[in-house]
């Protein structure tokens, strides 16, 4: 009674109603993005002696990483990373009719998926051995993440085959075109970015595509997204930022307590984990790091890792770095630390309020150089220089991915007008250029030693 | 092992504030502040000279006791914020200080009477700006509190466009303007004598706080529509209300026009309390311009490609203040991010935000 009073007062308030007739759009018709009239045919066959390949190349990062007395509680990570129980409780939780909804990059708001009682899990893969399979099908000039994604697809590996749906967002050409090739493999739907990123794409366009989202995940799942579980899951990726937080800033010490592949093993196993044992777990750690912090020494090298993806088990240039005497203290990886660093801060719990606050934190503070302007991507590097005491970036770029590729001209200068030393490192998921890398990188440290 | 923290410690202080300076203002006398009992308080007393007004009402044969020194409440003090002279029965102070200022206009108040109130204004002002607005006033917390009614309800709030925002504005302006020139020809004796008592006091007349104070203070008033001019203003006055009472939709609708506010939002950019951003430190999150109830751009914009030929400058601690901004402080307490926002007084940073 009373709301529909006020529901009424509302209606009649004339300057509400100019208000809000802006931004009042019809949510569009929820309808399939691809029209499949000329499907594709994929033929890959299942190759044992691809799983042979990639289970070496998973051992021998962990044989690398092992050489280093770790805390504990790492087990769990690798555990989740390398064996396959996390793809049995999936296989389970597909029975009790729960979806299992596969996202790519960073911009799917992972608080909706919780909220209509589906499981989230990142697709972006690192692996070189499924490359091989989708070049039947894709231009062999493409980048090895989009192929890798792929191939995990068409021969049917792990997270890929449970999915039940995939979202893409509409960011590089190579994510962009994915989806109507995997469409006839797994249903897809896009999720359009708008290419600026200012407030005023983010109250419109990009607000609607979350309502709509909303909207078609309630068809989608048969669970209706309520105001209370909404609140339930923002609260609940809450705990995880501030969990994640809690590991970003140990990474401050000198020396950090833990090393970068370590750090980034960690927020990848994010991808894929129940996320409560996740954030407790990780809660473990954080304790643990935080007795064992060593008195400040300033032997290795502090690195910043910027640039394309770095997807586990695609470790080759953290372990050639790492393995040289340096440490990565800090990220802005989309991979890394952009994946879970910003939190879901609503205004108050009303469902608009939520929905914006969630359309904002994916929206607005990402570093993707997928959109016209790189200052944010720059500010962000800069801070992290300051805060973590960077001696050297290290500017990682995917053969072939453009985007990363141009910003690197102008960050180069803003580094260089700061004295702020910067390598470069352009290679792709392949173990072949390895030497190469390695004496360019160790003469790289050599330069930063000697400053 | 952590101790359970405050999620929002400023918010939550603010509202205790709120809380405590309501209940003074409004209900001090019923707490024996009553200007009998606190007669030798070294408090500025009002002007009780009326000039050229008194004789004029002599001339007619009226009472004039009703403006005479004969009102009760405790302080005659005027606040920058809109604490009502309608609160006669349970007030703590006199008036508002847009009223004393249209008063004084209208009654020619000499100036050396005038000078210790508008020194006591300063006084109050240039420290804190609008911080009365957002800590003191308790029109603002009747606002707030109508807010948090909506927002216990589950319902959606408004926000207001570009374009209304920017008409509030430009009302806002014309209001103040327009409460001056008014008493400025109550005070002029060559206008008739007609027109010049309806629109004296003019701010009292079409203020919001007229349908609302005197009946928590328990001194209810007539709402009179004759003759034309007091129509006029009590047709303002309950548009206005109509605008506090939107504020259960829209945050602080009527703040957004309160002459009030007005002249004290004059001390946000030139008083001793400044918000500085750090734009190295901002991600953009958007999470400051959400929270802030009278959707201030600056706050947010400051780094942002709208200004982009500010982006040019070198300096990294931008000053963040805007005319609009209510010191509530929310921006800074919502705002994940170590020391990007901070609070300076006097230069000197008073707190910053901080990861939640
Ligand atoms: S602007 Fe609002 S808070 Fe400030 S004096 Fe006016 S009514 Fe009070
Ligand atoms: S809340 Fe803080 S980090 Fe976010 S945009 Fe505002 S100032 Fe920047
Ligand atoms: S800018 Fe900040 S302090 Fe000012 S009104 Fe908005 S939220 Fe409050």
């Amino acid at each position: 009674m009373g709301y529909h009073l006020v529901r009424a007062l509302e209606f009649l308030c004339p300057v509400c109603r100019m208000a809000d007739s802006s931004k009042e759009k019809i949510i569009k018709g929820i309808e399939e993005e691809f029209e499949g009239r000329y499907p594709i045919r994929p033929i890959a066959e299942r190759d044992d002696k691809i799983e042979e390949d990639l289970a070496k190349g998973i051992q021998k990062n962990l044989e690398l990483l092992h050489r280093y007395s770790r805390p504990d509680h790492l087990s769990y990570y690798e555990e989740i990373l390398t064996t396959s129980i996390r793809v049995n409780e999936l296989k389970l939780a597909k029975e009790e009719e729960r979806k299992i909804i596969g996202i790519f990059c960073n911009f799917v708001p992972q608080e909706l998926l919780y909220a209509c009682d589906s499981i989230p899990v990142r697709l972006c893969a690192g692996t070189y051995e499924t490359i091989h399979p989708a070049e039947e099908i894709l231009p062999r000039d493409i980048c090895p993440l989009i192929k890798s994604s792929l191939g995990a697809k068409l021969l049917g590996l792990g997270y890929f085959e449970l999915c039940d749906l995939v979202i893409i967002p509409t960011t590089c050409d190579g994510k962009k075109k994915l989806g109507e090739i995997l469409n006839n493999l797994v249903p897809v739907w896009m999720l359009e970015l708008p290419q600026k990123k200012d407030i005023g794409s983010a109250e419109g366009l990009w607000f609607d595509e979350i309502k709509t989202l909303r909207e078609r995940l309630q068809q989608f799942t048969g669970n209706k997204i309520t105001g209370k579980r909404l609140r339930d899951s923002i609260e609940l990726l809450h705990k995880r930022q501030e969990v994640f937080y809690r590991l970003h800033r140990l990474r401050r010490h000198n020396p950090p307590p833990i090393n970068g592949r370590d750090f980034l093993l960690i927020t990848q196993t994010g991808f894929y984990d129940d996320i409560d044992r996740w954030i407790e777990k990780t809660e473990g750690l954080c304790d643990e790091l935080k007795h064992h912090l060593q008195p400040a020494t300033h032997s290795s090298p502090r690195l910043l890792l910027t640039g394309a993806p770095i997807i586990w088990p695609n470790y080759k240039v953290l372990n050639i770095v790492e393995e040289a005497g340096a440490t990565i203290v800090a990220d802005e990886l989309c991979s890394g630390t952009q994946f879970l660093y910003e939190p879901v801060e609503p205004d108050e719990w009303t469902d608009e309020a939520m929905l914006r606050a969630i359309a904002n934190r994916y929206l607005l503070p990402s570093t993707c150089p997928c959109f016209i302007e790189s200052s944010d991507r720059i500010d962000r590097l800069l801070s992290l220089i300051e805060e973590f005491n960077i001696d050297g970036v290290l500017y990682h770029l995917l053969r072939l991915c453009q985007l990363y590729d141009i910003e690197l001209y102008r960050i180069r200068q803003v580094l260089k007008d700061r004295n702020i030393p910067m390598i470069t490192i352009h290679t792709d998921y392949s173990q072949e250029d390895i030497e190469q890398i390695k004496t360019r990188i160790e003469a790289f440290l050599e330069m930063l030693s000697n400053r | 092992m952590e101790k359970a923290k405050v999620k929002r410690p400023i918010t939550l202080l603010r509202h205790i504030s709120q809380i405590t300076f309501f209940i003074f203002i409004v209900f001090g006398a019923l707490f024996g502040l009553k200007k009998q009992h606190l007669s030798l308080l070294p408090f500025i007393e009002a002007p009780k000279e009326y000039g050229e007004y008194k004789s004029q009402l002599r001339q007619e044969g009226r009472n004039i006791a009703i403006v005479g020194p004969g009102y009760p409440q405790a302080f005659d003090t005027f606040l920058p914020i809109k604490s009502c002279r309608f609160l006669r029965q349970t007030g703590t102070f006199r008036a508002c200080f847009m009223h004393f200022l249209s008063e004084c206009i209208g009654w020619a108040t000499p100036l050396r009477l005038v000078l210790p109130h508008v020194l006591l204004f300063v006084i109050l002002a240039v420290p804190f700006g609008r911080l009365w607005c957002g800590w003191v006033c308790p029109l603002g917390f009747i606002q707030d509190t109508l807010n948090t009614m909506r927002k216990t309800l589950g319902l959606n709030p408004h926000s207001l466009s570009d374009r209304i925002k920017k008409s509030f504005r430009g009302i806002s302006y014309g209001l103040f303007v327009s409460i001056i020139l008014l008493s400025v020809i109550s005070a002029v004796a060559a206008f008739p004598w007609t027109l010049r008592k309806q629109v004296y006091l003019s701010i009292c007349q079409m203020c919001p706080s007229r349908f609302i104070f005197p009946y928590l203070g328990g001194w209810p008033i007539v709402h009179s529509f004759i003759p034309f001019g007091y129509g006029v203003f009590t047709t303002l006055s309950t548009i206005f209300t109509i605008f506090l009472g939107m504020s259960f939709f829209i945050k602080r609708t009527w703040c957004r026009i309160c002459p009030s506010g007005l002249l004290l939002s004059v001390f946000n950019r030139g008083g001793l309390l400044n918000k500085e951003k750090d734009i190295l430190k901002c991600t953009r999150c958007g999470i400051c311009l959400a929270v802030c109830p009278l959707q201030n751009e600056n706050v947010y914009l400051e780094k942002s490609h709208i200004k982009k030929n500010r982006m040019m400058e070198l300096k990294r601690d931008r000053n963040i203040d805007h005319k609009a901004c209510i010191h509530c402080f929310r921006c800074i307490d919502f705002c994940p991010e170590e020391g990007c926002l901070k609070v300076k007084f006097l230069h000197i940073k008073i707190f910053s935000s901080r990861p939640h």
